[in-house]
């Protein structure tokens, strides 16, 4: 090899480490470590935009006193309703008093089912449209243990799957096995806490959860993102549309699918190409121009895009695509779904050469156990 | 090192409450069951949020002055705080007894010395592990799941503490006090916390049978029963109030 500090690059990705010949000078050293932590901020910045955890406020917004009024005067709040908001008007007072209304049916329907009172159907469908989470879930769950069911509760009972809210996403996924066509779907969730299926099925939880970002689908036209599959470290979107039609969507913009065999040998074809450009340069190679052929080559090795699916159920050959340089999304048939998944994953953290930081690292996941 | 035990902010009304009950295994107990379980959902999200298990792409960035376990508490706390001011309680919680002072703030009832080997709990001043003093830190709470939840939590950061003393003696002190392992120790305890209150509120629902909801009226108080004419209102306002949102065609 032309340039021996090759070697230690090479060997660095191989033993985490190439001793003090590859080390910066002191005089180089602050200003390779600002630049390599611009560009570590620049990168983590972008990523933490594709998976922006919660925001701010995830239980309903209601307007200050609208639960007095409803307990002060109940059909007075009706009475308004039917006075200002006929035929649904839209205007935002009107939002407030449906909500209001949403909130006298469920003190209603609560006070009956506590003596015992039989609850109409016709009531429970209305609970289970409703808005307010703790209503819906409700009315989803008297739905969901009555004898019979009409095709319009199974309509929603199966659209509260992919509510945001968890109170009724949940009821469903607690009781909601019997109902037709959801056990298959039911074997997309996921337990973990805070996650569909997760805590007591009780309709108190007044929290959402948030949208994800649309770009971790890649983009795809009329993705539909899919809560009920959805963790903190996944994000599920299916598409009615066939396989090979998404396929051909990424592959218009530049984005191949590839096997997982395909993407290994992908990483490999790139390690080549850099490791090339280093061996060929007939200049001499800075530290810092190692320093982001080190970055680059770490990052190509960095995550394996197919460790979440390897025991995933109920997919075809999995595809594997490059939505951007640094995130992949895996694409294929759901046979569980029926539908075209695209399902993204978090990168993993690139390994560090940082010995210090390889300490510490080793350390918490002893003692934290992860 | 002074751990602040799980946010007690809502606990304060526990303590408040004229006639709680110790064992808290009764129907009218789920409410303000769900109700702490509810917090600890939301505290082990803060705490998750800059947890060292937390992939990077999806760990928040923490403010230049937290550097340690105290300013990453008083991080943790400054949210959970935040979130309290617009979270609506399912339960309306008892007012104080007579005389009493309202609840406010944190309470510090419990507490790990994280930080140094014997990582002991304490009751105030006290060990936990000393004669009585489990006793009263649980009859102090009135509740008995709440008070197991509670020193659960401790117990995680007991464990962690420990383990970081055994693993690296010299190492442990800093470690353990690296603000992304504060927040994973309290993102673990935070969690162990819900799992113990859950286990609590099913054994309920399994054993008495109750269903619940959040209003008053589930406390199952006989006085609250209503007459004929209230039960026809309640008929009544379901009908309209079913077909105000979802008209006939």
């Amino acid at each position: 090899m032309r340039n021996p500090r090759l070697i230690c690059v090479l060997l660095m990705l191989v033993a985490s480490g190439c001793g003090s010949g590859s080390e910066p000078t002191s005089e180089e050293a602050p200003a390779l470590e600002a630049t390599a932590q611009d560009a570590r901020a620049s990168q983590r910045a972008a990523d933490a935009g594709l998976w922006a955890p919660y925001a701010a406020g995830r239980e309903q917004a209601l307007p200050p006193g609208i639960l007095d009024s409803v307990r002060a005067d109940p059909d007075a709040v009706l009475a308004r309703h039917r006075q200002e908001c006929a035929k649904g008007a839209a205007s935002p007072s009107c939002q407030t008093l449906r909500v209001a209304v949403e909130y006298v049916l469920l003190d209603a329907l609560v006070g009956l089912r506590d003596i015992g009172e039989p609850l109409e159907r016709r009531w429970l469908q209305a609970a289970a449209r409703a808005q307010t989470p703790q209503l819906a879930c409700f009315g989803l769950r008297g739905l969901l243990v009555a004898e019979e069911r009409s095709g319009e509760d199974e309509a929603l009972i199966a659209a509260a799957l992919d509510s945001l809210w968890r109170a009724p996403r949940n009821v469903v996924l607690a009781y909601g096995a019997s109902a037709p066509g959801m056990s298959e779907m039911l074997g997309r969730t996921s337990r973990e806490r805070g996650q569909p299926g997760s805590g007591p099925e009780l309709c108190i939880d007044g929290s959402r959860d948030p949208q994800p970002n649309p770009g971790l689908s890649g983009r795809y036209p009329g993705a539909h993102y899919r809560p009920f599959a959805s963790t903190s470290t996944r994000r599920w979107f299916t598409t009615p549309d066939p396989l090979e039609k998404v396929l051909a969507f990424f592959a218009h913009q530049g984005k191949p699918a590839l096997t997982a065999d395909g993407l290994k040998a992908a990483q490999i074809a790139k390690v080549t190409e850099l490791t090339s450009q280093l061996t060929m340069s007939s200049e001499p190679i800075s530290d810092a121009k190692m320093a982001k052929y080190t970055r680059e080559l770490m990052d190509i090795q960095g995550t394996d895009w197919s460790a979440p699916f390897s025991r995933l159920e109920g997919t075809g050959e999995i595809r594997y695509v490059m939505i951007t340089p640094k995130q992949a999304v895996a694409v294929f048939w759901d046979d569980m779904l029926h539908a075209t998944s695209i399902v993204a994953t978090p990168p993993t953290s690139p390994t560090t050469l940082d010995i210090e930081q390889q300490k510490r690292d080793l350390f918490a996941r002893a003692v934290y156990g992860f | 090192m002074t751990r602040l035990v799980c946010a007690l902010w809502l606990l304060s009304f526990l303590l408040a409450a004229p006639h709680a009950r110790a064992d808290c295994d009764q129907c009218q107990d789920l409410c303000q069951l769900m109700d702490v379980y509810l917090e600890r959902d939301m505290g082990a999200f803060i705490w998750q949020q800059y947890a060292a298990s937390t992939p990077p792409p999806l760990r928040s960035l923490l403010p230049a002055n937290v550097t340690e376990t105290q300013s990453m508490e008083a991080q943790g706390l400054k949210e959970f705080n935040a979130w309290t001011t617009i979270r609506r309680l399912p339960c309306v919680p008892p007012p104080p007894p007579p005389g009493a002072a309202a609840p406010s703030g944190a309470t510090t009832i419990l507490s790990t010395n994280g930080l140094h080997p014997s990582c002991t709990i304490y009751y105030g001043t006290e060990p936990i592990d000393f004669p009585g003093v489990r006793d009263r830190f649980e009859r102090s709470m009135h509740c008995k799941a709440v008070s197991d939840a509670t020193i659960a939590h401790e117990e995680v950061h007991r464990d962690h503490c420990l383990k970081g003393f055994a693993t690296n003696p010299a190492l442990a002190p800093i470690e353990l006090d690296r603000p992304e392992n504060v927040a994973e120790s309290e993102y673990q305890a935070w969690t162990q916390e819900q799992r113990v209150l859950e286990a609590a509120i099913r054994d309920i629902l399994a054993k008495k049978g109750c269903g619940w909801d959040p209003t008053p009226r589930q406390r199952k108080d006989p006085s609250s029963l209503p007459s004929v004419t209230q039960m026809k209102d309640m008929q009544r306002r379901a009908w309209e109030a079913a077909t105000e949102l979802y008209p006939i065609p």
